[in-house]
């Protein structure tokens, strides 16, 4: 089975680098961010966090922008230029095609994300001359494995919903909704009456915690790393969502009509 | 398509027949939408006033280093502890601009975890309470600057800058230069002209500006505060006055302290302090009389 997803992921890989999106993303987020950088507050040039904050937040929208566009026209595309028989046709099953494909969009980002980080570690090590590599690798990994939990509910989404921009859109709404709301669900629940307060806490509960893998504030505000057993317990966190979507597209696809 | 370089130079004196005939409009249309507007303020418009307030909450997050209620906390930064009364600020130290210093008050906003998440996901983000120290104060200073571009009548974004850059940062030119955008936005407001007297006397020891700024500051207070009678901001007055009787005190003008300590003494919430001040001020104008 892993062979079979490498190789469809490896195309996947390939296809994506030779789209352009990485680059104009990567050339935005540098551009905006060197600009930034220039602007001069009270002739002081030490000012560095506002500029690690602008970086960080640009490098999340354009990955998270890769990952949601990349995952949400993978299988659409193949069914829409009938490419997915000859693809079947090989000793291939549906369940590696979901695989290979979420392999081949996470494994895409994940490489972005290196060029990203590697970006930022130089730039904030040269304006603020202290170099958090623990940190950094700590944030990297985490953001990856957010991205893979977007990535595997991105491509559930694009056997559900119908187009691939409305896919995209829905997962757009829910990735920022979680990411800005998630962490207070609780205390929005305690707030409600019954049966909201139930429904509410019931979803608290459910969805996908991304905001934990969100650890910019401790790189802007140069706090000291997680501790690194609460940070290797997020990757088994991450991985049983990711199982679950991948799951739950594997078991829409099997029972999918792929000529409609 | 015979001769491209007459359409050319056609096209150019057509261009320059258009600039000819646009430019005095456009200029008309500059001093009309108000010249010397930023960027922001030109695409922003009036909406930009509703952000202001949240930069500047920004600035005040990175003051305290991330570590900041959102609104689903119930708890605030510093908000009185338990029994504490919820006016009585003297029950802790705070710094010259009565501002409550660290460690003191509610720093826990976040409470117990309320579930196996919320504990879990609090290793993930910042949840000990520390200030920017040492100069790092700076950090802050890009979100002042920009809550002023988005609100320049808010005058706290002005004084609150100034004061960690004559401080902290170090910078009282920058401080000065801040506070002068500040005036022309809100000329002569008391507020801004304290604290300018603040960067002349504490930063440039310049005794005589300092006294001119007071005056004027304790003038406009007058003319923009005391009709406001309940509603007045004394505090401000009060702070005028005292520094102004204080500068006066130190630089042997005694006449000027008596003057200003006398009216301070009907500001203040505790005059037997002042009485001190009066008395002492009094005593080295006798002393003064006898030489």
């Amino acid at each position: 089975m892993m062979t079979n997803a490498l190789a469809l992921a490896g195309v996947v890989v390939r296809e994506m680098y030779r789209r352009k999106d990485f680059y104009v993303l990567l050339i935005l987020t540098v551009i905006i961010t060197l600009a930034m950088g220039a602007v001069n507050f009270f002739n002081d040039d030490k000012i560095v966090r506002y500029l690690k904050e602008l970086c960080l937040l640009l490098i999340w929208i354009s990955t998270l922008v890769m990952a949601i566009t990349s995952a949400a026209r993978q299988l659409p595309t193949e069914r829409e230029n009938r490419t997915i028989f000859p693809l079947l046709a090989k000793p291939i099953s549906r369940g590696e095609v979901i695989f290979g494909k979420f392999l081949g969009c996470w494994f895409a980002c994940g490489m972005a994300l290196l060029v990203f980080y590697l970006f930022f570690s130089v730039l904030s090590g040269v304006r603020e001359n202290i170099w958090p590599i623990s940190l950094y690798f700590q944030a990297l990994w985490l953001h990856w494995m957010m991205l893979g939990i977007v990535t595997a509910m991105v491509i559930f989404g694009s056997l559900v919903f119908a187009a691939p921009s409305s896919n995209a859109t829905i997962c757009f709404v829910v990735t920022f909704g979680i990411l800005m709301m998630g962490r207070h669900l609780n205390k929005v629940a305690l707030g409600m009456a019954e049966p909201t307060s139930t429904i509410v806490y019931t979803l608290y509960y459910n969805i996908p915690h991304l905001e934990i893998y969100d650890v910019r504030d401790l790189i802007v505000h140069n706090q000291p790393p997680v501790e690194w057993g609460w940070w290797a317990l997020a990757t088994p966190y991450a991985a049983a969502y990711i199982a679950f979507f991948l799951v739950a597209a594997w078991w829409v696809f099997k029972r999918k009509s792929l000529s409609a | 398509m015979k001769n491209p370089g007459l359409i050319l130079v056609g096209l150019m004196v057509i261009a320059f027949s258009l600039i000819t005939a646009i430019s005095p409009q456009q200029q008309a249309w500059a001093e009309q939408s108000g010249r010397g507007q930023t960027l922001i303020a030109r695409f922003m418009g009036g909406s930009r006033e509703m952000f202001a307030n949240q930069i500047f909450s920004k600035g005040d997050a990175y003051m305290h280093s991330g570590y900041y209620p959102t609104i689903f906390d119930s708890k605030k930064l510093h908000a009185p502890k338990e029994g504490e009364s919820g006016g009585d600020h003297s029950a802790h130290k705070h710094d010259e601009n009565g501002r409550c210093l660290t460690g003191e008050g509610e720093t826990d906003i976040l409470g117990k975890p309320l579930d196996w998440i919320d504990s879990f996901s609090r290793h993930f983000y910042i949840t000990k309470h520390s200030h920017l120290e040492k100069g790092q104060e700076r950090e802050m200073l890009p979100w002042l600057k920009l809550a002023a571009e988005m609100d320049p009548t808010q005058v706290d974004i002005y004084t609150v800058a100034a004061f960690w850059l004559r401080t902290s940062v170090g910078k009282p030119k920058e401080a000065e230069d801040f506070l002068r955008e500040g005036l022309r936005h809100n000329p002569n407001h008391p507020e801004l002209l304290l604290e300018l007297g603040k960067v002349y006397l504490e930063s440039y020891k310049d005794v005589d500006r300092a006294r001119n700024v007071w005056e004027l500051a304790k003038m406009r207070w007058y003319k923009v505060e005391a009709p406001k009678n309940e509603n007045a901001d004394t505090l401000m007055l009060e702070q005028i006055v005292a520094r102004l009787a204080d500068m006066e005190y130190k630089a042997g003008n005694y006449t000027n302290a008596l003057v200003n300590y006398q009216l301070l003494r009907q500001l203040s919430p505790v005059p037997k302090v002042i009485d001190e001040h009066v008395k002492k001020t009094q005593e080295m104008i006798d002393a003064q009389g006898k030489k």
